[in-house]
């Protein structure tokens, strides 16, 4: 066989020979190419699945391309209602086009971090998660004031959103709001003969425990491993909460405080009886979903995705605030902030007016399912909404919960959010897995917090 | 054999003209540039894209900057690392993990090659789905033994509950006595088919006379493997020893996906912790430092396979 492929190549004609400039021409030129994707793919960011313009930020003949960073354009329930009103915002801008920039959430906080730790955010609006707006405000000073667009609009922004002040100057605008409350099947509670979900902790934990027939059923959904990081931090932040805790205030952290402590032990004991110790996110989701596991302490966003992926669950799906003491929980309000180094500014200011104008944020919130509109005036703008609250049964419990914000649970710390979530989920873990006592791993997290993440907040 | 040196060197007259005529001063001379030519696009790739950033690495590790900004030099980075009793732990888990790794990988991957050295009917297929583990990508391996190790309804545990003795409820992956056992399985379960089908390569190149005229001298099947098969296949297991101390000094996705370095800091190895302090914490500087560690022990660790190489084969010699 050898031998005939060498007798075939023989048969062939000489091909010209390749001369030494010919071959400096080729090799330069692919060099050429080679380091130009090199460099193209460098200076790109991760788009998403929509882009209105291939062009990056700026003005050409008379056209102004705004880029707007978010990871909504790869929410998969979420994604369509967006891109209708960025879509409809373009046709009523005629002069302006909106190119998507981003990355999926899981990896969101730290890309847009690392651009500001660099100098810039390469965007005119990005939308933010809480924590994420804290620090472009406050740590990086990157965005400009948006309180005229309130003005304009005469809506009255809700309280939370003290955490994106800078000083006088409101610089973010909440544009979804994810708040946590006490999610459950209510037809599992009534087959175990539960006629109302806890009202207390002590309740949470005996119905936690009797709907537990493990590996068939659970009582509760609890994340519990530090692989599953920033979503276990989103849920056990609440815990606190429950006996008045905190895990900073201001400057001092106060992981060792007795509150936290025991909030951090009733986390243990409620996810040893009644939760599935050691499983992943994935299989907890897939339990949750499939219907068995009774109760999860979750956030409203993407509650009405469960629709189509749960559908024997979702029409037993109710809510209760949180079985604890003053029945508080974190509501997450994710806004929009405008960069200081746009080059759009105005344009960039009219694309977040039409993100809050009452009438886009009414659909987006109606669709996607997000219950609490950041704008305490927002049902005089918008009348249907009060019918949205009222008929969609799995709403009371999200409307009777009474909402901290973050900077409440973690004072200046908030700047600081996934770092100090990822020492305080490895000490859990350490005191879930035996490793140490609560006290102990509690102590070792807020001295490793003092030392690495002190000095960013000044304490 | 001087003889054919000799030969070898000598040229008939015609040929000497020849080639005088042809490679005349000008030719040489223009010539010679061309070799050095020809290496400065891959000279080029490495100064850029291999050198430049572990320099860039060793420099920002001297510094106490944010990224994007300049810093002073200072060796704080360095004094804190030392200092910090999480990072000695971080290194005892890593040079466990990749010496647990190394030892596993060599002696599963020997132990396979040797079976599949047998003949015997299917042995084609046996050597393509045992390849399988190795060709998977990381993300759905992480998945299926994340739903197979679960402590609730993984299949892990239903077997667990068949041996007398066992509870049923192990969890494998955040417990603080099985999470490390745990990533150490993985890895050299993944690993293992490309270590064993490269020594099942070395073991088929041991010639067959050897081994015959070893078992005439009466020698038995473990005197021939430990003084015919294991001195010829040495210089291959160094090398896939380097490899797998340097794949496994590196391995971050595996460990990260299924544990995340816990619970606590029972399995963060340096990988780990770089990714930690580079893109969690944000300390650039600091991550660097540690980086300079890994650096540190792979180039310590490859010397010394190296060195341990070339002795078996001066004393084989």
């Amino acid at each position: 066989m050898n031998g005939d492929a060498r007798n075939d190549a023989n048969a062939k004609p000489d091909p010209k020979p390749l001369s030494r400039r010919n071959f400096f021409q080729l090799s330069g030129g692919v060099l050429a190419a080679g380091a130009g994707a090199s460099i193209l793919s460098a200076c790109g960011s991760s788009s998403g699945s929509k882009s209105s313009s291939s062009g990056g930020s700026g003005s050409s003949g008379g056209k102004t391309t705004l880029t707007l960073m978010s990871w909504e354009q790869f929410e998969v329930a979420e994604k369509a209602a967006w891109f209708k009103v960025i879509d409809e915002f373009e046709a009523a801008h005629p002069n302006i086009t909106v190119k998507w920039v981003g990355w999926p959430f899981a990896t969101y906080d730290q890309n847009v971090v690392t651009q500001a730790e660099a100098g810039s955010v390469n965007a005119d609006v990005v939308m933010c998660p809480p924590e994420l707006a804290s620090a472009l405000i406050t740590k990086f000073n990157m965005c400009v004031p948006l309180q005229s667009i309130t003005q304009d609009l005469k809506l009255t922004p809700i309280p939370a959103h003290e955490q994106f002040m800078n000083g006088k100057n409101l610089e973010g605008l909440g544009i979804i709001d994810v708040p946590f409350a006490l999610t459950y099947d209510q037809q599992l509670l009534k087959n175990a003969g539960f006629a109302q979900p806890p009202t207390t902790l002590d309740e949470w934990l005996t119905q936690s425990e009797k709907l537990t027939n493990s590996p068939n059923t659970f009582g509760v959904a609890l994340l519990n491993s530090v692989a599953d990081g920033a979503d276990w931090w989103n849920q056990v932040q609440n815990f606190p909460l429950a006996y008045g805790g905190t895990w900073a205030k201001g400057k001092t952290l106060t992981f060792t405080s007795e509150p936290t402590i025991n909030s951090i032990k009733y986390f243990i004991e409620l996810l040893e009886k009644g939760g599935p110790k050691g499983s992943s996110e994935a299989a907890i989701t897939k339990l949750w979903e499939s219907d068995r596991i009774a109760m999860n302490l979750n956030v409203a966003a993407g509650l009405t995705s469960l629709k189509t992926l749960a559908p024997k669950l979702y029409p037993n799906l109710r809510s209760a605030p949180p079985p604890w003491p003053g029945k508080k929980a974190i509501a997450r309000l994710h806004p929009a902030v405008v960069m200081k180094s746009s080059k759009n500014q105005d344009a960039a200011m009219e694309l977040v007016k039409w993100m809050v104008t009452p009438k886009n944020l009414y659909y987006v919130t109606t669709t996607n399912g997000y219950p609490i509109i950041p704008y305490s005036n927002f049902g005089t703008y918008e009348p249907a909404y009060a019918g949205y609250l009222k008929n969609t049964p799995w709403m009371s419990g999200y409307l009777e919960t009474n909402y901290v914000g973050e900077v409440d649970l973690l004072g200046d710390y908030t700047t600081v959010y996934s770092q100090i979530g990822l020492i305080i989920i490895k000490a859990i873990s350490s005191a879930i897995s035996g490793g140490q006592t609560v006290e102990a791993a509690m102590a070792a997290a807020q001295k490793q917090a003092q030392q690495e993440l002190g000095p960013q907040v000044g304490a | 054999m001087t003889q054919v040196l000799k030969a070898g060197r000598e040229h008939a007259p015609g040929q000497l003209r020849r080639r005088s005529f042809s490679v005349g001063p000008r030719r040489r001379t223009s010539g010679a540039w061309l070799p050095y030519l020809l290496v400065i696009p891959i000279l080029a790739f490495e100064g850029v894209f291999v050198l430049y950033p572990i320099v860039k690495g060793i420099l920002t590790s001297f510094k106490s900057q944010q990224l994007g900004a300049t810093g002073s030099f200072t060796f704080s980075n360095y004094s804190r690392m030392f200092a910090d009793p999480v990072f000695w732990q971080v290194v005892r888990v890593t040079l466990i993990f990749t010496a647990a790794v190394v030892v596993f990988m060599l002696v599963a991957g020997l132990f396979i090659a040797m079976l599949l050295n047998w003949s015997f009917r299917g042995r084609s297929f046996v050597r393509g789905i045992m390849a399988i583990p190795w060709a998977l990508p990381d993300i759905p391996v992480v998945l299926t033994f994340l739903l197979m190790a679960d402590p609730n309804f993984g299949i892990f545990n239903r077997f667990a509950s068949w041996i007398p003795g066992l509870g049923h409820h192990y969890a494998f992956f955040t417990s603080s006595t099985l999470a490390f056992p745990s990533i150490i399985v993985l890895t050299v379960w993944k690993g293992f088919p490309f270590y064993a089908l490269i020594t099942l390569s070395a073991l088929q190149a041991v010639p067959d006379e050897l081994l015959e005229a070893a078992r005439v001298d009466g020698a038995g099947a473990i005197r021939r493997f430990r003084s015919v098969v294991l001195p010829s296949i040495t210089p291959t297991l160094c090398l896939l020893a380097v490899l797998a101390f340097i794949f496994s000094l590196q391995q971050f996705s595996l460990i990260y996906l299924t544990t995340g370095g816990g619970p606590g800091n029972d399995t963060t190895t340096l990988s780990i912790d770089i990714y930690n302090q580079a893109f969690q914490f944000f300390n650039y500087s600091y991550a660097s430092a540690i980086a300079m560690v890994g650096l540190f022990l792979s180039i310590i660790g490859t010397a010394l396979f190296v060195y341990i190489e070339r002795r078996v084969v001066r004393s084989r010699s």
